[in-house]
C-alpha cells in the first residue's frame, strides 16, 4: 500500500523534502509510521511527532489505511 | 428584527496583523462585552543571540478546521456569542502581532473566560510552525513546550 506524506517544519528541514510516498506492505498503525520514520531519517528521533491522517490527529495506536494523506508535524508553535 | 451580518474573513494573513483593522471590524451586533488578545514576536534570547523574527509555516486547512472547533466549543462552554481568531504566516519581526482573538459576549465574564480557553486551546492544537531568526544570522525552531 502507498500513502503520501507531507512534512512540515523542522521535519521537513530534515528530510530534505517537504512530501513522499511511502510504501507498507500491510495497514499500519501510528508507532509503526512513526518507527518507519526515524529509520528513514534518524534525526526525526530527537523530536516529538505528531501525526494526522486525512486531517485527523492519530494516536499511537489508530490505523492507517492505504491512499491516506499522512501528515507528519513537530510540536506546535503558534501564539 | 435584526438579522446577522455574517463576516467572511481569512483567520491566516501573510505578514504581521493589521490590529487597528481587526479591533474595528464590526458584525453588526451591539455586545456588552468585548475582549481581544494581541500576541506579538518576543526578542527573547536564543543561543546567545537575538530573536529578531519569526517566520511562521501554517497547516492552512487543519488550522482552519481547529479554528471552527475551537470557537463552537466556547461557545458551548462558556456562552459566548461570537468570536473571531487570526494568526499570521511568513516573517513577523519583534515587536509586531502575530496572533490576534476576539471575543464578544452579553458579559464581561463570559469573555475572560472564552477568550482564555480560545488563546490556549490555538496555541496547543493549530498546527503551526515558526523558526526563529536571530540576530547572529542563524535560526532555531520555536516549540511551545509548556503545551505539549
Amino acid at each position: 500500500m502507498e500513502c503520501r506524506i507531507e512534512y512540515y517544519g523542522v521535519l521537513s528541514e530534515i528530510a530534505g523534502r517537504v512530501s513522499e510516498e511511502i510504501c507498507f506492505e500491510r495497514p499500519f498503525k501510528t508507532f509503526e509510521l512513526k518507527k518507519h520514520l526515524i529509520t528513514l531519517y534518524p534525526e526525526f528521533g530527537k523530536h516529538t511527532l505528531i501525526i494526522f491522517a486525512n486531517q485527523n490527529r492519530c494516536e499511537s495506536d489508530t490505523l492507517i489505511t492505504p491512499g491516506s494523506k499522512i501528515d507528519c508535524m513537530p510540536p506546535f508553535a503558534g501564539g | 428584527m435584526q438579522t446577522k451580518t455574517e463576516i467572511i474573513y481569512n483567520p491566516i494573513i501573510q505578514g504581521p496583523l493589521p490590529v487597528t483593522k481587526l479591533l474595528t471590524l464590526n458584525n453588526g451586533f451591539c455586545y456588552g462585552a468585548e475582549v481581544t488578545f494581541t500576541g506579538k514576536v518576543r526578542p527573547d534570547i536564543k543561543a546567545d543571540s537575538k530573536v529578531t523574527a519569526i517566520e511562521f509555516e501554517v497547516h492552512y486547512k487543519l488550522v482552519i478546521k481547529e479554528i471552527e472547533n475551537i470557537i463552537a466549543e466556547c461557545k458551548k462552554k462558556f456562552g459566548i456569542i461570537n468570536a473571531g481568531v487570526w494568526h499570521s504566516t511568513g516573517k513577523v519581526s519583534a515587536g509586531e502581532t502575530c496572533f490576534f482573538v476576539k471575543v464578544e459576549s452579553q458579559h464581561r465574564k463570559e469573555s475572560f473566560k472564552g477568550l482564555q480557553y480560545i488563546v490556549d486551546e490555538v496555541k496547543k492544537r493549530c498546527p503551526i510552525f515558526g523558526k526563529e531568526i536571530l540576530k547572529n544570522g542563524e535560526y532555531v525552531w520555536k516549540e511551545n513546550t509548556s503545551l505539549k
